[in-house]
């Protein structure tokens, strides 16, 4: 066998799966004639991969080279969870006008981490304010 | 296996492939004939036939007993139009519930139209008596037309708030059917509608017969590219599913994987194309440096993680390019430049 | 400079609104005024990394103003919309609609957000060739490898996207139902993105670079339209005009050699377009595109309707000189059969043409022994088809509430230069068939549900033809005419597997079930099912399962509390054939 020898191809049919799961929940509650108070929530848990790979080719037929490829599934994994908590308190201060103060968090875990690194990360998000009715 | 054995191709034409098709044109062709002749033939109206013989007797009719509707009407916008801005020239109440003295006369709720209950294909003719040239032309051919959804399913006539004349701001009010659309927007990639960047109608000509989808534009492609116009070529060197169509890659509602992809690479890429071929090379265990002083640490796996991770590391210009890449053996179109 | 030009078509409009033309007849009385402003201030505390939990997002971590200003209002004829909704400086919501005088109707909208972009470390990049193993155990290293480096470690990536739209429609006084519409939209992507080059054969290094985005898109339209008895018309003029602004990236191109010794240079050189140079990378072309669409609708007797529509565009890549136009045609007839049913039929045809392209190479492995190709070609392009489209509906109420629809589509595309048919070059094809039936229904009071199946049928999809799977030597695959396929190396073999992802068959199915339990309760459920295949592939089947199940509910226990929520899971699967090159070099 002399040097870059080519035999053709080894192949295999491979499938790739992707799965999402979602839940959401939104609430609005009329305390009393002043207070209200509305809330959120979501979670979605989403995951992409394929299945491992097994090509066969006989050991003799190549020296350098390497046929198991039974972990590049694994290079492009994805797996995510997303949670968005929030609610938003508002106080009637007049028939017009009436004040809010809001909190949300959103955050994002990223547990098959790709070519970018961990892009886990949240944020808590804070609102405070007037508003009135022209 | 080496050197795959190659299977019998069938490429056969669907005609011959089932005899569903040898039914449905002489069915369609039938129906053709049947639609003409009847249509030719036939009384097709569909207003209430009480008002066949009913005459226009006037707002202030109609007032006397439905008093509550007025103030929201005449505030809003179809409570002040003009006879110049009606091409049918009939204003008010009756423009849109037809003429009223019938039911004037017997208060009966079957001797008017009532385009909160009435036929969506009655009330889509009344409502384009005035708006056919609003983008509305071919609204008969549209999924919501065909799946019977009136313009009062939508449009709160008599007024409303919200630009449109919309019975609730987008996207909230399309989701109230299309819940598995929303479903797809809390995904980690998607277009920026949660977000309230976007809306349904940025995308969506929900009013007319069109593309897959009720896309606006006159072909897919041409939609994404309203946006994305730095995509849009055409290109020296091309890819030829950005032409075909972007959503052979991209899930425009919302994808697990970056930029919407349909799946993530390479699986997306190896759909289409074979691994590189240097992905079945070994590599050394440790430390290592280039001529040019690159370099890091190698492992026996590395070729493969280089090679079968995200392709457009260096195929960076998938949708298309004008500058030749430096392989002469791929004819400059590897779109690595 | 700029703002005062993208206000133009809306100052305009009002101005034009404000002139003695328009005011005509005589004006109502009453006024009104309402609205709602908001004041406050907003902040957030981002912890790791902010760019894919709030893609859209700024998160300033600095107090900023939340601001809201909505008016509507109407005084006689006039009636105005107003509205302004301030994040940040780069996060603005701006409209505004005034319609004066009943001639004019003035809107205005902007909208302008963040996009972050994710940063590749490019840390799969490090290989060196193994070749075996020494006396001593050690690894022996080969001449490839595969090296990265990042000119710009710390970029943080984003694009602010901007996007202006102003229109002014006037109604022709005297010519009742006659309009005359501008419209202006005006696009700005300015930021910073990665894009990376590559030096390819030698030592195949990525090098990465923080890349200037500044992108303009400009979209003038004028539209005149006109509805006289039975008969509407319009005619359309669009021209867009894509702008890229900012200075292009360059890379330097190594010298090509051998990735250890430095040898070889000519050798490596000679496969290659260039080397040893510095040239720009990843430039979007310059592009416009003018388009004119003239469309008409007309009432025929017996609640018919027939439209027909044609528009011709040409878009030219002004960096490249190529031209691509569009020839598009389409008519449609609806028409109810009775109370009860009614059909609808329509017909498009796109023709596409781009210009072909002459591709002038460098010889292949010029003055080396064994070289000296020619690798010069003719870019033909995909663009290059006819495409034709059409689709019979037929909807039929069965009863009150319950409507059953049934619809047929023909399409064909007719590519030019892609082949389909591996076995035949001259298909190039593809022929579909979809036959989509429709329910809608109200099962009881306050339950509505709608189901939809459809089965489509595709001769030859679009494929990659020859895309995967290289043959073995000996084969009768010709790369390089007159030599084996296993002559040279590094060339690029032939291949004999079609790659698809596209179904010959698909069976689609939708179900959506309502429940009203008057104004305090509702609930939905929803599943979507599609199984895709296409068994016409020469070496797999291609298969592609989807399912997505939901439900939501909305629930008012008292006249306090309001609760919606709801959830949803979906699985897609999809297969697809793995080849690698057997080979030993």
């Amino acid at each position: 066998m002399g040097a870059y020898e080519h035999f053709g191809s080894a192949s295999d049919v491979f499938d790739n799966d992707t799965e999402i799961a979602t839940v959401y929940l939104t609430g609005q509650f009329q305390i009393d004639a002043h207070w209200s108070l509305d809330v959120n929530g979501s979670f979605t848990n989403s995951k992409a991969k394929f299945d491992p790979i097994e090509v066969s080719v006989p050991e003799e037929t190549v020296v350098k080279a390497d046929y198991d490829f039974s972990g590049i599934n694994e290079y492009s994994d994805l797996e995510f969870k997303q949670l968005e908590v929030g609610g938003t308190l508002n106080k009637m201060l007049s028939e017009k006008a009436s004040a809010y103060l809001g909190v949300t968090y959103f955050g994002l875990t990223d547990d098959a981490p790709y070519v970018y690194g961990d892009v886990s990360g949240s944020v808590l998000y804070t609102r405070a304010g007037f508003q009135v009715r022209l | 296996m080496i050197g795959v054995e190659r299977t019998p191709i069938s490429w056969a034409r669907p005609w011959r492939a089932g005899p569903w098709f040898v039914v449905l044109v002489p069915a369609m062709t039938a129906l053709a004939i049947a639609t003409v002749g009847t249509a030719l033939a036939g009384d097709s109206k569909l207003m209430p036939p009480a008002l066949s013989s009913a005459r226009y007797v006037g707002d202030d009719e109609c007032a006397a007993c439905h008093e509550d509707l007025l103030p929201a009407h005449e505030s809003g916008y179809h409570g002040g139009i003009e006879p110049f801005q009606a091409p049918q020239g009939q204003t008010g109440c009756e423009a849109c519930h037809g003429p009223g003295s019938a039911h004037a006369e017997s208060t009966e709720a079957g001797d008017i139209v009532n385009p909160a209950t009435a036929n969506a294909a009655l009330v889509a003719e009344l409502c384009l008596g005035c708006h056919r040239n609003d983008g509305l032309d071919g609204h008969e051919h549209s999924e919501h037309a065909l799946g019977d959804v009136s313009c009062a399913g939508c449009h709160e006539v008599h007024g409303s708030q919200e630009p449109g004349l919309l019975q609730a701001a987008e996207p909230e009010l399309c989701a109230g059917c299309h819940q598995d659309v929303r479903d797809q927007m809390f995904l980690p990639s998607h277009h920026p509608v949660p977000e309230g960047k976007m809306v349904c109608t940025d995308c969506h000509d929900i009013h007319r017969g069109g593309f897959q989808g009720q896309l606006v534009g006159e072909a897919p492609n041409e939609l994404c590219f309203s946006c994305h116009a730095n995509k849009q070529g055409p290109f020296v060197y091309e890819h030829d599913p950005v032409i075909e169509d972007c959503s052979i890659c991209h899930s425009a509602h919302g994808a697990v994987a970056n930029s919407l992809l349909v799946q993530n690479e390479p699986f997306l890429c190896l759909q289409c194309h074979q691994a590189h071929f240097h992905a079945t090379l070994q590599g050394i265990e440790g430390e290592f440096e280039s001529l040019e002083g690159y370099g890091g640490v190698s492992h026996r796996d590395s070729a493969k993680q280089a090679m079968l991770t995200k392709c457009t590391q260096c195929h960076t210009e998938v949708h298309g390019s004008d500058l030749p890449s430096q392989s002469i053996s791929g004819g400059g179109g590897a779109l690595t430049r | 400079m700029r703002r005062k030009s993208t206000c133009a078509v809306f100052f305009c409009g009002l101005a034009l609104a404000s002139s003695g033309l328009v005011w005509a007849g005589e004006e109502p009385e009453g006024s009104q005024l309402e609205g709602t402003a908001r004041l406050g201030s907003h902040v957030s505390a981002v912890q790791d990394l902010l760019g894919r939990v709030r893609e859209y997002d700024q998160g300033r971590e600095e107090l900023q103003p939340d601001l809201m200003l909505e008016l509507f209002g109407y005084s006689g004829w006039s009636r105005m919309a107003f509205e302004v909704d301030y994040d940040d400086e780069d996060v603005l919501q701006l409209g505004a609609d005034v319609e004066v005088g009943k001639y004019v109707d003035a809107e205005f909208a902007h909208r302008s957000f963040i996009h972050h972009l994710d940063h590749d470390r490019l840390g799969n990049l490090n290989w060196r060739e193994y070749v075996g193993t020494g006396d001593q155990g050690q690894d022996l290293p080969g001449g490839k490898m595969v090296t990265h480096d990042d000119t710009d470690p710390y970029g943080k990536y984003s694009v602010r996207y901007s996007d202006t739209r102003q229109s002014v429609e006037v109604a022709i006084p005297h010519l009742p139902g006659t309009t005359l519409k501008g419209s202006y939209r005006d696009q700005v992507r300015s930021g910073t993105r990665q894009t990376t080059g590559v030096d390819h054969c030698s030592n195949c290094h990525v090098r990465s670079h923080g890349a200037i985005v500044e992108e303009q898109t400009r979209d003038v339209g004028f539209l005149l339209a006109t509805v006289r008895d039975r008969v509407a018309v319009s005619y359309e003029f669009g021209a867009r005009d894509f702008a890229n602004k900012a200075e292009p990236t360059r890379n330097h191109f190594q010298q090509a050699r051998h990735p250890v010794n430095g040898g070889s240079a000519e050798e490596f050189a000679s496969r290659l377009n260039y080397d040893n140079a510095t040239l720009v990378v990843s430039d979007a072309p310059d592009v416009e595109k003018r388009t004119h669409t003239v469309r008409a609708s007309v009432d025929l007797p017996k609640s018919q309707t027939a439209r027909g529509a044609f528009s011709y565009s040409k878009t030219t890549n002004l960096d490249a000189n190529l031209e691509l136009t569009a020839n598009s045609a389409a008519l449609g007839w609806a028409a109810p059969l009775n109370e009860k049913a009614r059909v609808t039929a329509s017909f498009s045809r796109r023709q596409l043409e781009n210009d072909p392209v002459d591709i002038d190479m460098k010889n292949w492995r010029e003055g080396r022994a064994g070289g000296g190709q020619d690798f010069d070609y003719t870019r033909e392009s995909v663009y290059d088809r006819v495409e034709m489209t059409g689709t019979a509906k037929l909807r039929y109420a069965l009863r009150p509430g319950h409507t059953l629809g049934l619809e047929y589509r023909f399409r064909s595309i007719d590519r030019d230069n892609l082949e389909l048919d591996p076995d035949d070059p001259t298909e190039t094809q593809t022929v579909q068939n979809r036959i989509r039936g429709t329910w809608n229904g109200r099962l009881s009071a306050g339950m509505r549900s709608r189901a939809a199946v459809e089965y489509e049928m595709t001769s030859l999809p679009f494929v990659n033809v020859d895309g995967i799977c290289e043959d073995g030597i000996g084969d009768t695959i010709d790369p390089m005419e007159g030599q084996p396929n296993n002559w040279i190396y590094y060339f690029q073999r032939e291949r004999y597997g079609t790659g698809a992802a596209a179904p010959n068959k698909a069976l689609r199915l939708e179900a959506n079930l309502s429940r009203n339990l008057g104004p305090k309760a509702s609930g939905n459920v929803y599943l979507n099912a599609a199984s895709e295949k296409n068994d016409d592939l020469n070496l797999f089947d291609f298969e592609r399962t989807t399912y997505t199940a939901g439900l939501s509910a909305y629930l008012v226990p008292n006249e306090k509390v309001v609760f919606a929520g709801g959830g949803s899971i979906g699985k897609t699967s999809s297969s697809a054939v793995f080849c690698a090159t057997v080979m030993d070099g």
